[in-house]
């Protein structure tokens, strides 16, 4: 688990951690959107350059970048595989009881593993460029038109931070009580699949103990310090738009441009 | 068989090989002598944890060994038939009644000594052994852990690692959060375990009073490094090197170099607890009278 990097954060000062973070999470999802239009080798060459570029300019190092995501790896290679398999068309070239590899199969599975890892490269540089603060700092911008219908955005806001901000707390909280449970005795991830779910009982009850009781004093703590829903809040942190924002908005659009003129 | 837990230099990494990497121990070299009770003092963050986690394999060291007994615990230690290691060494952990999860007290003090493989039909009176132990009343035994107090919980988790019969104890500030009264009621039952039953103790406190007061041998821990291991004697009578590390003084021992800087004719060694201190007093002004 130690070398997982989906979804963390690693902080930086690049050119891509200082974009804005709304800009950022909106860029994301329209890359992956336009992943779907690339259907041939030049369009998908196009998009690696993207992610390529985005990389390069995040500053993160190339190797630490692929080890991190070497984890999902089984995961493409299984869809990968029920692709190459089990889709009909085209030319056989082999086949096997119910398996069969087809021109079409070979084409369609290797455009699953490029879609797989140009998505997964984005959304982990997404996660590992943007602080879990700045990401729901994006979201209550992203969301903010929904203010005009009464939803409560700010609050949910607070709730996506306040969520990011405890998962450290909790993670350490697991650790300690795994720790002496397991000094106490209990195999975690030993034996059959009951005895596996009940070695989780230990674990899991102090677990949502102390969840509870986080919850409630930072309920009071929050009301100590005056927080109210209805009140209008200011940021301590601003994120403007700026240059680089605009300049990069631009590359995706005419990249997507170029994939939608070069799609067969 | 040892006697002594052996530390060959062993590091620890956190997170090793990435760029998060973080070096919690350098190079620690210690012999720590069963049967007596050791204490570990140092700043936050020096590695003190680190190090005690290590004693139950709940992390391995990354370069380096330890040996206890006949178990030896390197890098390369396997997870499996780690059972009667973990049964020799019991842990309390800062907050131990964080560990509480049975529906009730009978079943949590049950929990270890089961999962060692202990017999069901010995169970009972074991229980009520190490409730009596931590002086709690056996009607305790069908509530609930989370419908007692806070000094109760803590006593009943307590009990928890004690019934697994350990021969060492190790304990990470079992007196964090009590009040005065449940922080001596600790300090004394682990005293008497250390006496009565010969058990190894170690502990780690920020209390130099306690620690003073109750030790043999002090281990001062800075930045990841053992920089000093020594009878409490020796380590309290050092101010310069406690003030080297941040560490304050017991408060008989401040008491006692206020007196001597009033030019008092006290004994020439430190007092550990107060009431040595005391004694001191007193017989400095009996031999006054004489």
């Amino acid at each position: 688990m130690e070398n997982f990097i989906f979804g963390r954060y690693m902080p930086g000062n690049s050119l891509v951690h200082n974009l804005n973070p709304a800009m950022k999470i909106l860029i994301s999802f329209y890359f992956i959107v336009i992943v779907f239009f690339a259907n041939n080798y030049l369009t998908y060459a196009l998009l690696f350059f993207l992610c390529f570029i985005s990389l390069y300019l995040s500053k993160i190092s190339f190797g630490f970048f692929l080890k991190g995501i070497r984890p999902l790896i089984l995961l493409i290679i299984i869809t990968v595989l029920l692709q190459l398999f089990f889709s009909a068309g085209g030319h056989i070239y082999f086949s096997f009881w119910i398996f069969k590899i087809t021109s079409l199969g070979l084409i369609s599975a290797a455009y699953i593993f490029m879609r797989f890892m140009l998505i997964i490269t984005i959304s982990t540089l997404l996660t590992l460029t943007t602080s879990p603060l700045a990401i729901s700092y994006g979201i209550e911008k992203i969301l903010s038109p929904l203010k005009k219908i009464h939803c409560p955005v700010d609050t949910i806001a607070l709730m996506i931070s306040i969520a990011l901000r405890f998962v450290p707390t909790l993670t350490d909280e697991a650790t300690s009580i795994m720790n002496a449970q397991r000094s106490r005795g209990v195999d975690f991830g030993n034996g059959n699949l009951v005895k596996r779910i009940k070695s989780l009982i230990p674990l899991l009850v102090p677990l949502f103990v102390s969840a509870f009781k986080h919850a409630d004093e930072l309920s009071v703590a929050m009301e100590a310090r005056g927080y109210s829903p209805e009140m209008k809040r200011t940021k301590f942190k601003s994120y403007l738009i700026g240059m680089n924002d605009y300049i990069s908005m631009m590359l995706f659009f005419v990249i997507s441009l170029m994939i939608i003129f070069f799609r067969n | 068989m040892h006697k002594e837990i052996i530390f060959k230099n062993v590091d620890y990494y956190y997170q090793h090989d990435t760029p998060y990497e973080y070096k919690a121990l350098e190079n620690v070299n210690l012999n720590i002598p069963i049967g007596s009770f050791t204490s570990i003092i140092g700043k936050t963050g020096s590695g003190k944890s680190t190090l005690v986690q290590m004693l139950n394999v709940l992390i391995k060291p990354t370069n380096g060994s330890i040996e206890i007994d006949d178990f030896k615990i390197n890098s390369k230690t396997t997870n499996k038939n780690l059972k009667p290691l973990r049964k020799k060494v019991g842990l309390i952990f800062q907050f131990p009644e964080k560990q509480l999860f049975a529906d009730s007290v009978r079943e949590d003090i049950a929990f270890g000594p089961l999962n060692f493989g202990m017999d069901e039909s010995k169970i009972d009176s074991v229980v009520e052994e190490s409730l009596k132990l931590v002086q709690l009343p056996i009607s305790i035994m069908n509530k609930s852990p989370f419908e007692i107090s806070g000094g109760q919980m803590r006593r009943v988790a307590i009990a928890g690692v004690l019934a697994m019969k350990p021969e060492i104890l190790v304990l990470d500030e079992p007196t964090v959060g009590l009040d005065p009264k449940g922080q001596k009621f600790i300090m004394n039952l682990i005293h008497k375990l250390h006496v009565e039953q010969n058990m190894t103790i170690i502990l780690i406190s920020h209390q130099m009073d306690i620690v003073a007061s109750y030790s043999e041998n002090v281990v001062i821990m800075h930045n990841g490094k053992v920089v000093a291991f020594d009878t409490a004697q020796n380590i309290f009578s050092n101010e310069s090197l406690l003030n080297k590390y941040d560490l304050t003084l017991p408060s008989s021992i401040k008491f006692y170099n206020q007196l001597i800087a009033n030019q008092l004719p006290l004994n020439e060694s430190v007092p550990m607890h107060v009431n040595q201190l005391g004694d001191q007093i007193i017989k400095m002004f009996s031999r006054g009278r004489n």
